[in-house]
């Protein structure tokens, strides 16, 4: 399992260091007495040295998020300017170890916000703690943000009652390790939101390649006690179940189409077994902030944008190029943050633009135009055209056109799925469903948008 | 409040792993401690600065206010993070160990773990707080005490951790045995020949009915004792039933040690006649007639596979992993496909599993193309990816190109060659050469878009075209004479060394079919000589000995030109094989027993060069895990067997008393 775990910054420099196996690192020496030997932190060294050298300070880019050094593994990922990586010498879950990695940063995250050297060096007490906690000898451990919170002492949380520590126990050995006991609230309120990011790679005909749509439904909930929910969405699966069952009005009136859904994951409160055999998705929540579900459709996709490239090579210092985008989904409906980029030759001497809508500009440092339009409704088109002038150049590589890219940001969601209702019951307090306030939202983001042209 | 702590003074590397063991032991030795083995004696003034402060811990943790020593344990753990030593603390900080501070004791554990076994005399005196605090009426406090207890590396207190281990495992609570679970393996790596004693222990807690305690066991029996499979077998329909609602890291380590178990009680389900293996609740039954020719799946090993299907939603993607290599290791054919589209999900996580993932299809893909067909265009690859990426989707794509994709596999590619990340292109190209051997019908069609690459502007693309077209044409070498002029016409304009040398090496090879263009290349040769790269001058005189062999009345005098400048080469490799060449080819007396053969050592048929994937041999190793991953075999790994031949006993399974499980 996972011999160790290192912070480094960008330099390299070591922030944390956190050691469960005294087998990295180390080279086998006669001279030390077998087992505990006190000098094993020095071997731990060599293994930190290693991963600077050939990792953080190697010539190359580094190919692979494992390297094996002298036999030793290091699993690494990278948040902004801070490196985490996990060593082993065990043949480990390779899978298993990066996820923890993530819920490490997740777990970091939801404790002090970014994930920076100066957050680190500031909370290194608290990352400690979490070591402690989250990996006992090298093996992930329960690693759910609320359920931590209770029984990390730092950061406010201190000096327990008994009252208090009688609940964390409950919560560590009960069942339901996501929620306690004895939540109350003087209003009972949720918050949905469907968040998407639609991809799309389309060829310069307009064919489209490869596209697919991947969702989140993030809750918020604020409910008293322990209350059962119960989900439904137009997933098409369901509703053709209920229409032989007689049952359709509710999709029938809306007139909605009911949505394919390739294949989705649930947050561990979300009854498994149940969604196997029923295909329903009951649960109860946990506290606060969580991520129920995460989707993934790939049909039936509405594409909010067309882009349509034009590009003409005028001799062999002009491009003509010409770009279109045609807006599809309801007039009434905005789009907002509306960027459009367009790559240009690295040649490049000078750009002139003309664009209908919004500001364009030549980024020489990014080498593209990067068209922006704050807002622009449903059923519409816009374009640009730009003219760019080239150095003359001896270099007979030719110009390899990379896509253009796009982003958005729409208020409804691309895959046309739609919350059908979310129930919730708690038999023990005296609150109905009706009682709750609900609130549902609806953002479609861009993910990797792209045309080629 | 902790914000008022600032992490003091910037760190710098050499600060860091200075090893200031040595003098501060020797400012220890003057006080109460024993002095550790390491002491020098050196500088004693350079650290006199960490002394002082040092001394003001001291005090601040000797004091009576909790605030004080909260402060002051936590700069203590600060300079444990950057790296001082912080050892000379260590009887200071011992004395805290029974505060009902939860927070200062927390900290303290830091400080313990780290320096216990340092200090290895000092470190008793807290194990009696301990052994207090086992007996505890807070469960968490019994499990956290039992947790450090068992960290602390110090031999002399093994037998109070076996005792307090043992204790532990029949403790009421699941929490304080499922960290009786952790502990076996931590007495394990201390003292190894407590084995004996640990493995009753661990025999014992996989009885346990609770799915707290479920993973963590399984997790020291694979550390301490992973080929007692025999512990297995009463536990295993309860291990499966519990699966689900275990915690997800649990899942990971049990699924995998099942997938073990599985391979070694059950028949193959992957015969040829098992269109009927479905889950036949009689069979229980039917023991004793193995040997029944129709395959029926045992009804444990069907179990297995049911309750790890829900599985496949988890939004671990280790449980996902763990799972689809389950199936892949363990079910009948038909149904490893139901793992496809969780896996091809996984390609939307984050891109260090997307690497994991894509690994791992490269090597499913090989032997199952149709799996992942429908899914082809998930593996087109991103301008954003990485390169590694990119390559691993290249790989996949290649392998499950067949007659009816391969011109939509084949038109993805051309754009790929574009790219401007070159080495992506250059793989791209040797993909092209794979699809191209793999499926006869396109053969000549990639052979001519090939051709084609040869007038690119971009050189890396000519040269990596260049040596995959050299491999083609080996594969089937007649009728191609034309490509052969073609290259022929392009060689004054190629300046890679590797795709020149290729380019020499098929005129030799095939000079008889270019009878007049060969001696020409030869010629020009024979200018530039002495400017080529050593890769091109060996395979100049290659090319100069095949075509004195086959038409010496024209190539003689360039021949032995070429030769004689090999002679005098700076690099010893080009000297010797001139030499070697000379002798073979030229007749004089002393060789003549050679000479006679060797026509039929230059221009032997040579077989052609198998273009096979990078992941063939991958399979041999157990999907998903680190071992596969770098494809050398890692420290632990445990084998997958073979099926065994004959279905060992089923009845070892059964369980007398069947109750329903409760945590």
């Amino acid at each position: 399992m996972i011999g160790g775990l290192f912070i480094y910054n960008h330099k390299g420099e070591v922030l944390i260091s956190r050691v469960y196996r005294d087998d990295i690192g180390k080279t086998w020496n006669p001279s030390y007495t077998s087992p505990p030997s006190p000098s094993h932190w020095n071997h731990m060294r060599n293994a930190v040295d290693a991963f600077r050298v050939n990792v953080i300070h190697a010539r190359q880019q580094v190919r692979s998020p494992v390297t094996n050094i002298a036999r030793t593994s290091f699993f690494h990922v990278k948040r902004s300017n801070i490196w985490l990586a996990a060593v082993t010498k065990q043949n480990v879950n390779a899978a298993m170890v990066f996820e923890f990695l993530y819920k490490m940063c997740d777990v970091m995250t939801a404790y002090f916000g970014k994930i920076s050297e100066e957050n680190i060096k500031n909370n290194f007490v608290l990352i400690y703690e979490l070591l402690d906690e989250i990996l006992d000898f090298g093996y992930p451990q329960n690693s759910e943000t609320g359920a931590l919170k209770t029984f990390i002492t730092q950061q406010g949380i201190k000096g327990q009652t008994k009252e208090e520590q009688s609940q964390i126990t409950s919560q560590v050995t009960g069942q339901i390790g996501w929620r306690r006991e004895g939540i109350k609230y003087r209003r009972n309120e949720l918050f949905l939101d469907v968040l998407e990011s639609v991809n799309l790679l389309m060829s310069p005909q307009g064919q489209v390649l490869s596209a697919h749509v991947s969702g989140r439904v993030v809750m918020k909930s604020y409910l008293s006690g322990m209350p059962e929910c119960k989900f439904g969405m137009n997933d098409k699966i369901v509703i053709d179940k209920q229409g032989k069952g007689g049952a359709s009005d509710d999709a029938g009136k809306s007139g909605k189409q009911s949505i394919a859904i390739d294949d989705c994951t649930f947050h561990q409160c979300v009854r498994l077994s149940k969604f196997d055999s029923e295909r329903s998705i009951s649960f109860i929540p946990p506290d606060g902030e969580y991520e129920l579900m995460r989707y993934r459709t790939t049909k039936d996709i509405i594409l909010p944008f067309r882009v349509i490239p034009l590009v003409r090579e005028v001799g062999r210092t002009k491009l003509e190029v010409k770009v279109v985008i045609k807006s599809n989904f309801k007039p009434s409906l905005l789009a907002q943050k509306i960027e459009v980029r367009i790559p240009t030759p690295l040649n490049t001497s000078g750009v002139q633009v003309i664009c209908m809508k919004g500001k364009a500009k030549y980024k020489a440092s990014e080498n593209a135009i990067v068209w922006k339009i704050k807002r622009m409704a449903g059923m519409k088109e816009s374009q640009i055209s730009a003219e760019i002038e080239l150095l003359p150049t001896n270099d007979k590589k030719k110009w390899a056109r990379p896509p253009i890219s796009m982003n958005f940001e729409v208020p409804f969601a691309p895959s046309g799925l739609k919350v059908r209702y979310l129930k919730v019951f708690e038999s023990k307090l005296n609150y109905s469903d009706h009682d709750v306030i609900k609130w549902v939202r609806y953002i479609g983001r861009s993910g990797i948008y792209e045309t080629r042209c | 409040k902790s914000a008022e702590y600032v992490y003091l003074s910037s760190m710098s590397t050499s600060a860091l792993y200075n090893d200031q063991g040595g003098a501060e032991a020797a400012v220890e030795a003057g006080q109460e401690s024993t002095p550790t083995s390491s002491s020098t004696g050196a500088a004693f003034g350079l650290f006199s600065a960490d002394f002082k402060k040092n001394e003001d811990l001291k005090e601040m943790l000797e004091s009576n206010k909790e605030s004080l020593k909260l402060e002051a344990m936590k700069r203590v753990v600060g300079l444990i993070a950057k790296g001082k030593n912080a050892s000379e603390l260590f009887p200071a900080v011992v004395k805290n160990v029974a505060s009902k501070n939860i927070e200062l004791k927390k900290l303290v554990y830091v400080y313990l773990v780290r320096y216990a076994e340092e200090q290895q005399d000092l470190a008793l005196l807290s194990i009696s707080t301990f052994q207090r605090a086992l007996k505890d009426p807070n469960q968490f406090i019994r499990a956290s005490a039992l947790r450090v207890l068992s960290s602390i590396r110090v031999p002399i207190i093994v037998p109070i951790m076996m005792l307090a281990i043992k204790e532990a495992a029949a403790d009421l609570s699941p929490y304080v045995r499922k960290t009786s679970a952790h502990a076996i393996q931590k007495l394990f790596s201390l003292d190894p020949d407590q084995k004996e004693q640990l493995i009753e222990v661990i025999e014992k807690l996989l009885k346990d009915k609770s799915t707290l305690v479920a993973g963590s066991v399984v997790m020291a029996f694979e550390e301490v004792c992973p080929d007692r499979i025999d512990l297995i077998h009463k536990n295993y329909r309860k291990l499966c039933n519990l699966l689900v609602d275990v915690e997800e890291w649990g899942q990971v380590v049990i699924i995998s040690m099942l997938t073990r178990y599985a391979r070694t009680q059950f028949t193959s389900p992957w015969k040829e006649n098992n269109e009927k293996t479905f889950y036949d609740s009689d069979s229980e039954e039917k023991k004793g007639q193995i040997e029944a020719k129709p395959y029926i799946m045992d009804p444990d090993h069907r179990l297995l596979l049911r309750n790890t299907k829900p599985l496949l939603q988890s939004r671990n993607t280790a449980v996902v992993m763990s799972v689809a290599q389950l199936y892949w290791h363990l079910a009948p054919k038909h149904e490893v496909s139901i793992v496809t589209k969780s896996l091809v999900r996984l390609l939307r996580s984050h891109r260090e599993v997307q690497y994991i993932v894509l690994q791992n299809i490269a090597t499913m893909s090989i032997q199952r193309k149709g799996m992942f067909e429908p899914f082809m265009k998930s593996f087109y690859v991103r301008s954003t990816d990485a390169t590694h990426i990119k390559t691993l989707k290249l790989e996949i794509l290649t392998n499950l190109a067949n007659e009816a994709n391969i011109s939509t596999i084949l038109r993805e590619f051309q754009t790929y060659v574009k790219s401007q990340d070159k080495a992506f292109a250059a793989a791209t190209i040797q993909a092209i050469g794979r699809c191209a051997t793999n499926i006869s019908e396109v053969t000549d069609t990639c052979l001519n878009g090939l051709v084609l690459l040869l007038s690119n502007r971009d050189e890396t693309v000519v040269a990596e075209s260049v040596v995959v077209i050299k491999k083609l044409l080996q594969t089937q070498p007649t009728q191609h004479s034309e490509i052969i002029k073609h290259m022929a016409k392009l060689f004054d304009n190629i300046t890679v060394p590797m795709a020149r040398a290729s380019i020499l090496w098929l005129m030799g090879e095939y000079c008889e079919r270019v009878p007049k263009i060969a001696p020409d290349v030869l010629r020009k040769m024979a200018k530039t000589f002495t400017i080529e790269e050593d890769i091109v001058k060996l395979q100049t005189v290659n090319l100069a000995a095949k075509l004195y062999l086959t038409n010496s009345k024209q190539t003689k005098l360039l021949t032995q030109y070429i030769l004689n400048l090999g002679k005098y080469d700076q690099n010893y490799d080009i000297r010797d094989r001139t030499r070697f060449i000379r002798q073979l080819i030229v007749p004089s007396e002393k060789n003549g027993a050679l000479n006679k053969y060797a026509r039929r050592i230059l221009l032997a048929p040579k077989p052609a060069p198998v273009l096979e994937s990078a992941f063939k041999d991958r399979d041999r190793y157990q999907l998903g895990t680190l071992s596969h991953s770098l494809n050398i075999k890692a420290t632990g790994y445990q084998e997958l067997s073979d099926w065994p031949a004959v279905a060992p006993d089923q009845s070892v399974r059964n369980v007398e008393v069947i109750e329903p499980v409760r945590n």
